[in-house]
C-alpha cells in the first residue's frame, strides 16, 4: 500500500502546492463568509420588499373596491330620500346599485318597521345576483327579522356606516358574505332606513389569493376578532380564530402576530408549519379593520441565495483545484533541477565522482546550488586524488616499517627457552616496541660457561632509534666476542657509537657477565635503570650501580665495573624505562615503587612468569591509555645445578599402583622436614593429581616407562619437578574448574588443575627437547615447622 | 510412606586415591536407587581424597539425582573436608 503521508513529505512540490491551497482556501472561505452575509442581508431585505409590496397592492385594490362601494352607496342615498314618496320605485334604485358594481352581490334598502303603514312591519325592497341575472324582492319576512341584525342594528345606533363582520347570509344570496350599512335620515334628522351593499366573501378570497410573490406562499384574512376570513383550509373559514389556531400549535410568536393583526398593525413575523420555516407579511383593511397577510416558505425567499451559493461553491472548489494544479506544476517544473542536482548529489555520493550536473538555465538560487555542487565536485576529486596518492605513499611507508619490525625483532632472540638443555640457568625476554620499531634493544649468549647480555634504551622512539638499536646490537655482538669484561665491552661500544654520532643519538645501556659456574656477576652499567634482585627466599632488592654516563655521549669516557655474588636460586629482572614510565589514562606513571613491590611478593623464580606479571600488571595500570614508550624486561635466573644437595628423587612408573610408592615418598619426606599434617596432605593431593596425570595419559597404553620425580628444599620452598618423556602437555593451558557452578551444570573434569594451583604457589610447565618439565613451588611456613 | 523410601548406607572408610576408586565406585554400582531414597556415604576413616574421589562423588550425586534420590554425605575428616571447601564442593553437597 502506498502511504499518503509519505508522498506528501516526499514531494516538495506537491507540499508547497497544498500549503497555497490550504491558505488560498482559508482567505476564500473567509470573503465567501462575508459576502454570504451580507448577500443574505440584501436578498432578506429585498425578498421582504418584495413580498409587502405585493401585500400593499392588494390591500390598494381591496380598499380601492371597498371605497367605490362606499362611494355608491352614499350616492344612492340620496336617490332614496328622493323616491321616499314612491316606495316602488325603491326596488330600481337597487337593482341600479347591482347593476353597476360588478363587485356587490346584493343591495338593499330597509326601513324602520311599519315605517309605511301598507307596507306593514317590514319594508325591504332587496336585489341580488343570480345565474348573471339580477333578481328583487322584498327581503324581510317572519323567517328573517332583519331589525335585529347586526348589520342593521349597528350602523343605526352609532348613526355611522358600517362594514359588518362576515357571516352566513341565510335570507337573501346564501352566501358567506360582508355588508356595508349607511344610515339614511328624513329631513327633520330622523333615521328611517338601512341601505347595503353585499360584497361576497369569495371575491375577497379572490383578490387576497392573487398574492403570489412566492411560489408556496399561502394567504388569509382575518377579521376584527381574529376569525379566519380567507384561509387555503376552507373549514377553517368563519369557524376557527387564528389565535385558537396558533395556541394549538404552540407557537406563541404566531399569538402576538395575530394580536398585532387585529390591532391593525403592519409587520412581519416567522413560524413554524409541518417542520417548514414561514415569514408571514401582514397589513390591514382600514375600511373593515381586517387583517390581511401572505406566509412565505423561508427557502422560497432565499431560494435565490441558496442556489447562488451553490454555484459559487462549485466555481470555487473546481477554481481551487484548477490553481492546486498550476501551481504544483508551476514549482514542480521550477523546482525541476533540485531532483536532478540530488540525484546526481547521490550519485557522487556513491562514488561516481565524474557524474555530469545537470544543465540549469535560470539565474537564480538553483544556478547558484549547482554551482556550489560543480565547486564541490571539483574539491572532491582533488582531495580524491590526494588522498590516494597520500594513501599510496603511507601503505608503502607501512609496509617498509613492517619488514623493519620483522628485521628488528629478527635481531634479538626470541626462542625461549634459550637454553633447554641447561638446568642451571632459564631466561625469558620482551621486546614491545611503542610503534613499529623501536630503540630497546637486549641480547645474550652462553661463552665459556658465562653468560653475555646486555640490556639498552636507544633515546628517542621510532625508526631513527631502530637504526641506532640495530647498530648497538650488532656491535655488542661482534665486542663481546674478543673482550671479556663489562666495562671494556660498555667502554668500545661507547667509542663506536660516539664516533660519527652526527646526530647526537645516545643509548643507556646495562652489560653484565655472569659466571654460570660460580654465580659470580660482573657489570657496568652506562646510564640505564638498575636492575632488580630477585632474593632465593623471597622478597628483591634493586641492584647498587654506579652510574656511568649513557653510550655516544662521550668519546673516551672511563666506564667502571661492579661485581655481584648471585646465589642460586636467585633472579635478575632487568627492564628499560618504558616498564617504569608507562602511564595510565590520567599520565600518572607505573613507577619504580609498584615494580618492586609487585616483585617482592612474587613467589616464583621463573622468568616467564614473572615477566608475563609484570606485563599483565602494567596493562592493568595503563588500560586504555596508548603505550607511550617501547618496553622491553629481560629476567634470568641462576638455578640449582641437579645434583645439588637437598635434592630428593624418586623415578616412578607409568602404573597406577606407583601412586602408593609416590605416597610413601612424600610421607617419608614430610615426616623429615617436619611438615604439619595439613600441609602433607595437600601436597600429597597436589602431586597426586600431577603424576596420576602422567600415568594416565603421557604414554600410548600398554607400554612401559620411567619418569622422575624431584623435590628440593630452598629454604622455605619446596620446588617439585615432575619429568617425563611422555607426549607433550601442558596442563598449565587447561582451563580450571568452574566451582561457582551449581551440582547439575557442573561439568566432570577440570579439577585437578585447579587444585594444583591452589596448593602451589607456583605453577610451570616447559618443554624441553622430548622433556616434558612440570615445576610446582609450594611455600612452607618455616615457624610451623619450627613450633 | 516412609517406610516406601529406603536408606542406602556406605561406608567409605579407605583413602580415595586413585587406587581406591573403584571401591567406591562399585558399591555404588551395585545400589539401586528408587525415587525418594536416600543415600547417606559414611567417610569415617577417609584418610584422603584427590580429584577423582570428588569426580565420583560428583557421578554418583548425578546418578541419585536423575532417579530421584538424594545423596547424603557423612562424617567427613577434618582435612577431607577441607579439600572439599577448596574446590567448592561444600556448598553444592549435604554434608552432615
Amino acid at each position: 500500500m502506498i502511504r499518503l503521508d509519505k508522498i506528501f513529505t516526499r514531494s516538495f512540490p506537491l507540499r508547497l502546492s497544498l500549503v497555497v491551497l490550504g491558505l488560498v482556501s482559508l482567505l476564500s472561505a473567509i470573503t465567501y463568509a462575508v459576502n454570504a452575509r451580507s448577500a443574505r442581508k440584501y436578498v432578506r431585505h429585498e425578498s421582504i420588499e418584495h413580498a409587502q409590496s405585493a401585500l400593499e397592492n392588494t390591500i390598494l385594490r381591496i380598499d380601492n373596491v371597498l371605497q367605490s362601494v362606499e362611494v355608491a352607496i352614499q350616492n344612492q342615498s340620496w336617490m332614496v330620500k328622493e323616491n321616499l314618496k314612491y316606495p316602488e320605485r325603491l326596488y330600481s334604485i337597487t337593482e341600479h346599485i347591482v347593476q353597476n358594481n360588478d363587485f356587490i352581490a346584493g343591495s338593499a334598502i330597509a326601513f324602520e318597521p311599519h315605517y309605511y303603514k301598507e307596507h306593514g312591519l317590514f319594508f325591504s325592497p332587496y336585489s341580488y345576483r343570480e345565474g348573471g341575472e339580477i333578481k328583487s324582492k322584498q327581503l324581510g319576512t317572519r323567517d328573517y327579522h332583519y331589525h335585529y341584525m347586526d348589520w342593521y342594528q349597528i350602523p343605526r345606533l352609532l348613526n355611522t356606516p358600517y362594514w359588518s363582520e362576515p357571516y352566513y347570509d341565510e335570507g337573501g344570496a346564501n352566501i358567506i358574505m360582508t355588508t356595508y350599512s349607511y344610515p339614511i335620515y328624513d329631513q327633520q334628522g330622523k333615521f328611517i332606513a338601512i341601505i347595503t351593499a353585499d360584497l361576497s366573501l369569495e371575491w375577497f378570497a379572490e383578490q387576497v389569493n392573487s398574492i403570489k410573490p412566492y411560489p408556496n406562499a399561502y394567504n388569509m384574512m382575518i377579521g376584527r376578532g381574529g376569525t379566519f376570513l380567507v384561509h387555503d383550509r376552507k373549514e377553517q373559514i368563519l369557524n376557527e380564530t387564528m389565535f385558537a389556531s396558533a395556541r394549538s400549535n404552540d407557537d406563541e410568536g404566531l399569538v402576538a402576530v395575530a394580536h398585532e393583526m387585529v390591532g391593525g398593525q403592519r409587520g412581519m413575523g416567522e413560524f413554524e408549519r409541518q417542520g417548514k420555516h414561514f415569514y408571514l407579511f401582514y397589513a390591514p383593511v382600514k375600511a373593515t379593520g381586517w387583517s390581511v397577510a401572505v406566509a412565505c416558505l423561508h427557502s422560497d425567499i432565499f431560494a435565490g441565495v441558496e442556489s447562488a451559493r451553490k454555484y459559487s461553491y462549485i466555481l470555487g472548489i473546481i477554481g481551487l483545484m484548477l490553481m492546486t494544479f498550476i501551481c504544483f506544476l508551476t514549482i514542480r517544473r521550477m523546482t525541476a533541477p533540485l531532483t536532478l542536482i540530488a540525484d546526481a548529489a547521490m550519485d557522487i555520493a556513491q562514488g561516481n565522482l565524474k557524474t555530469k550536473l545537470p544543465e540549469i538555465s535560470s539565474h537564480d538560487e538553483m544556478r547558484t546550488l549547482h554551482d556550489s555542487f560543480a565547486d564541490m565536485q571539483q574539491s572532491l576529486l582533488r582531495y580524491i586524488d590526494e588522498l590516494k596518492t597520500s594513501t599510496a605513499n603511507k601503505e608503502r611507508i607501512e609496509s617498509e616499517l613492517r619488514i623493519a619490525r620483522s628485521i628488528q625483532m629478527g635481531m634479538v632472540p626470541k626462542i625461549f627457552p634459550p637454553f633447554p638443555e641447561r638446568e642451571d640457568i632459564d631466561l625469558y625476554a620482551k621486546l614491545r616496541p611503542a610503534r613499529e620499531v623501536g630503540g630497546d634493544l637486549y641480547d645474550f649468549f652462553i661463552e665459556d660457561e658465562k653468560l653475555y647480555f646486555i640490556i639498552g634504551d636507544v633515546s628517542g622512539k621510532g625508526v631513527p632509534a631502530s637504526l641506532v638499536m640495530a647498530v648497538t646490537c650488532r656491535l655488542f655482538r661482534t665486542i663481546a666476542s674478543y673482550i671479556t669484561t663489562p666495562e671494556g665491552i660498555v667502554a668500545t661500544l661507547n667509542e663506536a657509537l660516539s664516533e660519527s654520532n652526527e646526530s647526537n643519538m645516545f643509548c643507556t645501556a646495562f652489560v653484565g657477565i655472569l659466571d654460570l659456574k660460580s654465580g659470580e656477576l660482573n657489570y657496568c652499567n652506562a646510564g640505564h635503570n638498575p636492575p632488580v634482585v630477585l632474593l632465593p627466599k623471597g622478597g628483591a632488592t634493586t641492584l647498587s650501580v654506579i652510574p656511568n654516563l649513557a653510550l655516544g655521549i662521550w668519546n673516551g669516557f672511563a666506564y667502571q665495573g661492579e661485581t655481584y655474588q648471585m646465589q642460586r636460586g636467585s633472579m635478575l629482572f632487568m627492564y628499560t624505562d618504558g616498564v617504569t614510565e608507562a602511564e595510565d589514562v590520567n599520565k600518572v606513571l607505573y613507577g619504580d615503587q609498584r615494580l618492586l613491590e609487585l616483585l617482592e611478593k612474587q613467589p616464583s623464580r621463573s622468568p616467564r612468569i614473572i615477566t608475563d606479571h609484570v606485563l599483565s600488571d602494567i596493562a592493568l595500570h595503563a588500560k586504555d591509555a596508548e603505550q607511550s614508550d617501547d618496553i622491553t624486561i629481560l629476567c634470568c635466573s641462576l638455578d640449582y645445578l641437579p645434583d645439588e644437595q637437598d635434592c630428593r628423587k624418586i623415578v616412578l612408573h607409568n602404573r597406577i599402583e606407583e601412586i602408593g610408592r609416590m605416597a610413601t615418598f612424600l610421607e617419608e619426606m614430610g615426616e623429615e622436614l617436619n611438615l604439619s599434617p595439613e600441609v602433607s596432605f595437600n601436597i600429597h593431593l597436589a602431586l597426586e593429581e600431577a603424576v596420576s596425570n602422567v600415568i594416565m595419559y603421557a604414554y600410548p597404553q600398554g607400554e612401559e616407562h620411567a619418569f622422575a620425580l624431584t623435590v628440593r628444599h630452598v629454604d622455605n620452598r619446596l620446588i617439585f619437578k615432575i619429568i617425563d618423556t611422555g607426549k607433550e602437555f601442558d596442563p598449565t593451558r587447561q582451563p580450571d574448574a568452574d566451582v561457582t557452578l551449581s551440582l547439575e551444570e557442573r561439568p566432570i573434569g577440570g579439577l585437578g588443575i585447579f587444585l594444583i594451583r591452589r596448593i602451589m604457589q607456583a605453577v610451570e610447565y616447559r618443554r624441553v627437547g622430548d622433556k616434558n618439565i612440570l615445576t610446582m613451588v609450594k611455600v612452607i611456613e618455616e615457624e610451623v615447622t619450627e613450633n | 510412606m516412609a517406610d516406601n523410601f529406603k536408606t542406602h548406607k556406605i561406608y567409605a572408610n579407605y583413602p580415595m586415591d586413585a587406587l581406591h576408586l573403584r571401591d567406591l565406585e562399585q558399591d555404588i554400582n551395585n545400589l539401586e536407587v528408587n525415587l525418594g531414597d536416600f543415600v547417606v556415604v559414611d567417610c569415617a576413616g577417609m584418610s584422603y581424597i584427590c580429584s577423582s574421589g570428588l569426580r565420583v562423588f560428583l557421578t554418583l550425586n548425578k546418578n541419585i539425582t536423575a532417579k530421584g534420590g538424594k545423596l547424603i554425605i557423612r562424617n567427613l575428616e577434618p582435612l577431607v573436608k577441607g579439600v572439599f571447601d577448596m574446590s567448592g564442593f561444600s556448598q553444592i553437597f549435604n554434608i552432615e
